[in-house]
């Protein structure tokens, strides 16, 4: 039987292949890291991996669905890089809560009701929808949003994204609450308040 | 903050921690109460938890979007 032997189908990812992920690699990791050096860095590193370990490669997942697994790494070892170099400001407070004051009178209140978004659950089927996302995430200040996406997109725990980035725990959840916020503040704009 | 009479504003901050962390008891406590009470903090936090699912999905979309431009 002329069966395809797992190595011969690994010399099917072709660096031309690999090629034609790069830029939505990039965009991806660059949501992430809003660093464009680190994120060609992130990138070039997975291409690397991606051509040493083709053989990895099970063909049972889509290529860039392979790729974004691995991309997921270096990014967090740029993150872990950048943090031991502290050639980033990740320690640095991006501010407190304040600005979301105005959302809230003098005793705490919602100033105005938060709309009722009826079933969001449809806008998950919208290919539009996460654009909106990522262009809301853009508007994100850098470490606010490195840190979300690792929350949210990495799927880690506040204990290792305090150790990977150097931030208290306190600080963690003051920028994680501010990224959840402001994100659905800006989903509420952009989105869900669209037509009413 | 008073732990059995949340604002909206402290309780928006912990609908928030309640996705990071284990909240203690009398946080949980006075939070669960204070959604009950109020639509707008029901609403935040429905807002959140909406929120964290759209960016489990974000990393798929990406891959969705590589399925059809070979289609």
């Amino acid at each position: 039987m002329d069966m395809t032997k797992p190595s011969e189908i690994s010399t099917q990812v072709k660096s031309q292949e690999l090629e034609a992920h790069r830029s939505s690699l990039f965009k991806f990791a660059m949501l992430q890291l809003r660093n464009q050096a680190q994120a060609e860095d992130a990138v070039q590193e997975t291409m690397l991996a991606a051509m040493q370990g083709a053989e990895r490669f099970s063909g049972n997942s889509s290529l860039r669905t392979w790729l974004t697994g691995i991309l997921k790494h270096k990014i967090l070892d740029q993150i872990r890089k950048s943090a031991r170099e502290r050639t980033s400001d990740l320690a640095y407070d991006e501010g407190s809560t304040d600005d979301f004051d105005a959302l809230f009178n003098e005793r705490g209140a919602h100033a105005e009701k938060p709309a009722d978004w009826g079933n969001p659950e449809a806008a998950l089927s919208q290919r539009k929808f996460f654009e909106i996302l990522e262009r809301c995430m853009e508007g994100l200040p850098k470490n606010t949003a490195r840190v979300f996406a690792m929350r949210e997109i990495m799927g880690l725990d506040t204990k290792e994204i305090c150790k990977d980035t150097g931030i208290s725990a306190t600080n963690c959840g003051v920028l994680l609450y501010r990224a959840r916020m402001a994100l659905r503040l800006c989903l509420d704009e952009r989105w869900f308040g669209a037509n009413r | 903050m008073s732990l059995l009479s949340l604002t909206c504003k402290e309780a928006s901050r912990l609908s928030s921690e309640a996705l990071d962390r284990k909240l203690g008891f009398r946080e949980r406590l006075s939070l669960r109460m204070h959604l009950a009470m109020c639509d707008g903090c029901s609403r935040v936090n429905a807002q959140y938890q909406f929120l964290r699912r759209a960016m489990s999905q974000l990393f798929e979309s990406h891959v969705d979007t590589d399925v059809a431009d070979r289609d």
